[in-house]
């Protein structure tokens, strides 16, 4: 008798242990707990990315230069960026195997209308970028300057940034408003997590050379701003679309500095004058 | 202002006020938005 009490005490305690570490790691519909998915994901994240970079891109002499090169050009961009997008994308799908979900969960659904709110974020990119400088311009803090490419070499730049800054777009867009943002909502809903998503999006920008306060504070706002395209249309192209040509306007087409960063292979001799608040620091240092 | 570095214009007050209305702006104009898409 005295040991059937004993079995049953061990297999109480056993229930209760499984029951313990069952409510550590499952929520209560039996999937894994948003907390972790987001662990595993960023875990992911870090060992592809130090394996595609430390250990492979940053190892080959030319490819190193021009990640070092402490400025912008269309193939430094391609070069972070295209490593950069493999690893969102495949730690991604890894992830929507794991929770049995397609990358539409996380804001790539190719459902009718995800080319026009593209374009539309475009359009509102290009307007918003030129909107700020016309308006220092009006003030008299920018100088558009004359043309500093012409003929084939406009049309070689204006396509290789245009291709650059659309996987910029796609990789900063889906790797901070994608799955990250559509788990952490999960457990704690949208808003409070779109703002912890775009605090980190302003504090990665501060590591940037030339980069201030009041720049991350506009990285902010823009995140905020994508958030909110995604929260009104449902999927990141929006923001993407606005993304891209925001740095396209400012990178190429305008020649001033994206995020603190010059760039080689612009489209004017711009320059600034007048106040930092105004014009948001120095005139902007030509490169070849 | 003195740490002021070399930002460029989205450190502008003028790009932070300009966003800020974009903001404001896409939640009246996004309807217009959707009916386009």
């Amino acid at each position: 008798m005295s040991d059937g009490i004993i079995v049953k005490s061990t297999v109480d305690e056993s229930d209760d242990s499984a029951e313990f570490w069952r409510k550590i790691f499952l929520d209560s519909r039996g999937s894994i707990r948003s907390g972790w998915r987001l662990t595993i994901f960023l875990m992911l994240l870090a060992a592809s990315g130090f394996s595609l970079f430390a250990i492979g891109i940053l190892r080959i002499p030319a490819a190193a230069r021009i990640l070092h090169q402490g400025f912008l050009s269309p193939s430094r961009e391609y070069l972070m960026e295209i490593p950069a997008a493999t690893c969102v994308l495949v730690c991604s799908l890894v992830m929507a195997r794991i929770e049995k979900r397609s990358l539409s969960d996380y804001g790539l659904s190719l459902r009718q209308g995800a080319g026009k709110h593209f374009l539309w974020g475009v359009f509102w990119g290009l307007c918003v970028f030129f909107a700020v400088t016309v308006v220092i311009a009006a003030l008299h803090g920018f100088s558009f300057g004359g043309l500093a490419l012409r003929g084939l070499a406009l049309l070689k730049y204006a396509s290789l940034w245009a291709i650059g800054f659309l996987l910029v777009g796609f990789v900063e867009e889906f790797l901070y408003r994608g799955y990250v943002q559509f788990t952490l909502a999960q457990a704690v809903g949208f808003w409070p997590a779109a703002i912890v998503w775009s605090l980190v999006f302003g504090a990665m920008h501060l590591a940037n050379p030339g980069e201030n306060p009041a720049g991350a504070l506009e990285v902010f706002l823009f995140a905020i701003f994508a958030c909110l395209t995604l929260r009104r249309t449902g999927a990141l192209w929006f923001a993407i679309g606005f993304h891209a040509a925001g740095d396209y306007a400012e990178t190429f087409l305008l020649s001033v500095r994206d995020s603190g960063y010059a760039a080689s292979g612009t489209l004017l001799n711009s320059s600034f004058h007048g106040p930092a608040w105004l014009t948001g620091g120095k005139s902007v240092r030509k490169l070849a | 202002m003195a740490n002021w570095r070399k930002v460029g214009p989205e450190a502008s007050v003028i790009s932070i006020l300009v966003l800020s209305v974009a903001v404001f702006c896409f939640q009246f104009l996004y309807p217009l938005v959707r009916r386009q898409a």
